[in-house]
């Protein structure tokens, strides 16, 4: 299958993710309906408001089709909250791509978004965490493997070929976790 | 400054908040309103700009009550005008923990000859502007996202598509422009030079730059975003509408979908009355807003 990367644009910092891609010279698509997925191989859900991208999908079955996408699936932030399969404040099911507990806006408001230095699993550099009124992931699954922390806290998880990152690869100088998600092989796990 | 970190966290909210709409409440409910029908952001204020422009008088911040009510009920991020200039309803906004303050000609200035320094503030502010040079102005002072200041309060879409078309072709020019030319644009924009260097190596805006005043059908938010506005404000669009709950959610449809006339269409029937609207002309200079 050919590499085509789709990034959910119903609402949120799609072009951030689009412009990462870019740099990568990998293709990628906007995706507003059921029909922009065809073909695509690689998706990503970007950064925004989950309330306004559940509202908007729901209608004619484009969120079962988001859910049960099976190609590889990356979540930044608001993408994480999506895939996970229980949301909590408010509480909302997720789709369900990763056996875990995310609690939304669990910072604060904006005047507790930061940036701070991390750790990721693929690599030995420390990884500039950006964190915008962030979730967090409270509760995980045995077969979902932690892949980025905060300290102590787990700031990214994965499970087969789903990555959920509560912060924002996409704003950060680094390209390593986009260029790794880049690299799973596109189609079922 | 475009390098610092908290300035990073602070755009980083207005790029969470691009393709969508964020809608003008004045109470709780309307405020559920604006959440049920998708929007990703609600601003607080005492009244719509239609009511504001009808009833004169001095528009200043909401009061905290309401903004703390508003907080209560909606999980999008809550912003609040404040006066152009009153760094001090700013730092009340602040310590009330709004996510966004907006400095806005809507409200009745506080200030005629200064605006706030918002780089100072930990929260992010967004500033309406009519061209290149006020947005660079407001970029400077420290704003994380720029907006058109349309005619706020008109229901007629004629200003925000001047001061969108204004901005861009601006940006244009410089990108055409000689090494040479920059001090001269900088000092004849009244602009930072810095910034005038940006925008000749990147083509764009250091900030978002989002579509504000005047907006009031669901074709307004697409003509809009295909003019190249990030997302839209709408103020006295909705609740001034016959049908608020039905129109906002139809602005938030035709606002992601805006290159779908097609979805546009669909969302545009059956909502009933827009509000009514005045033409520019028959608004008496002194009582425009977008010369604040």
């Amino acid at each position: 299958m050919k590499k085509l990367v789709g990034v959910l644009a119903i609402q949120g910092d799609f072009q951030a993710h689009i412009a990462v891609l870019n740099k990568l010279k990998v293709d990628s698509r906007e995706i507003r309906n059921k029909r922009d997925l065809e073909n695509v191989s690689h998706l990503v859900i970007p950064g925004g408001e989950s309330t306004t991208v559940s509202k908007i999908t729901r209608a004619n079955g484009f969120w079962d089709m988001l859910a049960g996408f099976e190609g590889p699936v990356m979540g930044t932030c608001m993408g994480s909250v999506l895939m996970a399969s229980r949301i909590v404040d408010p509480d909302a099911d997720g789709w369900g791509m990763l056996d875990m507990e995310i609690r939304r806006n669990a910072y604060g408001r904006q005047i507790s978004s930061f940036t701070a230095a991390g750790r990721i699993e693929i690599s030995e550099e420390p990884f500039e965490m950006v964190f915008i009124r962030a979730p967090k992931i409270i509760k995980i699954g045995k077969n979902v493997k932690p892949i980025a922390w905060l300290g102590d806290e787990i700031t990214g998880v994965m499970a087969g070929n789903k990555i959920a990152l509560t912060f924002h690869p996409e704003l950060s100088e680094s390209e390593t976790l986009h260029e790794y998600f880049i690299s799973l092989p596109g189609g079922p796990d | 400054m475009l390098q610092d970190k908290d300035f990073k966290v602070k755009v980083g909210l207005a790029e969470m908040l691009k393709g969508g709409v964020i809608m003008d409440v004045t109470n709780a409910d309307q405020a559920k309103i604006a959440e049920d029908a998708g929007a990703c952001a609600v601003m607080a204020l005492e009244k719509v700009p239609a009511d504001i422009r009808a009833e004169g008088g001095v528009a200043r911040m909401a009061d905290p009550s309401k903004i703390e009510e508003i907080k209560k009920v909606v999980s999008i991020p809550v912003m609040a005008k404040c006066r152009i200039g009153h760094f001090a309803e700013a730092q009340v906004l602040q310590a009330l923990e709004v996510d966004f303050i907006d400095e806005s000609e809507v409200l009745t200035p506080a200030d005629e000859h200064y605006h706030i320094d918002k780089a100072k503030f930990k929260i992010p502010f967004v500033c309406g502007c009519r061209n290149l040079g006020e947005a660079l102005r407001r970029i400077g002072e420290g704003v994380a996202m720029l907006r058109t200041k349309g005619e706020a309060g008109s229901g007629n879409i004629v200003e925000a598509v001047r001061h969108m078309r204004t901005v861009n072709d601006a940006i244009r020019r410089i990108t055409m422009l000689d090494d040479e030319q920059l001090m001269t644009e900088a000092k004849n924009l009244g602009a930072p030079v810095d910034l005038i260097r940006y925008l000749k190596q990147y083509g764009k805006l250091p900030v978002p730059n989002f579509a504000a005043g005047g907006i009031a059908t669901p074709a307004d938010a697409a003509l809009m975003m295909q003019l190249g506005a990030e997302s839209v404000f709408v103020g006295s669009g909705i609740f001034k509408s016959s049908d608020p709950a039905g129109r906002a959610k139809a602005i938030v449809l035709a606002t992601t979908h805006y290159k779908d006339p097609k979805i546009v269409a669909e969302a545009s029937k059956t909502l009933g009355e827009a509000m009514k609207g005045l033409d520019i002309k028959d608004i008496p200079e002194d009582q425009l807003l977008q010369t604040r």
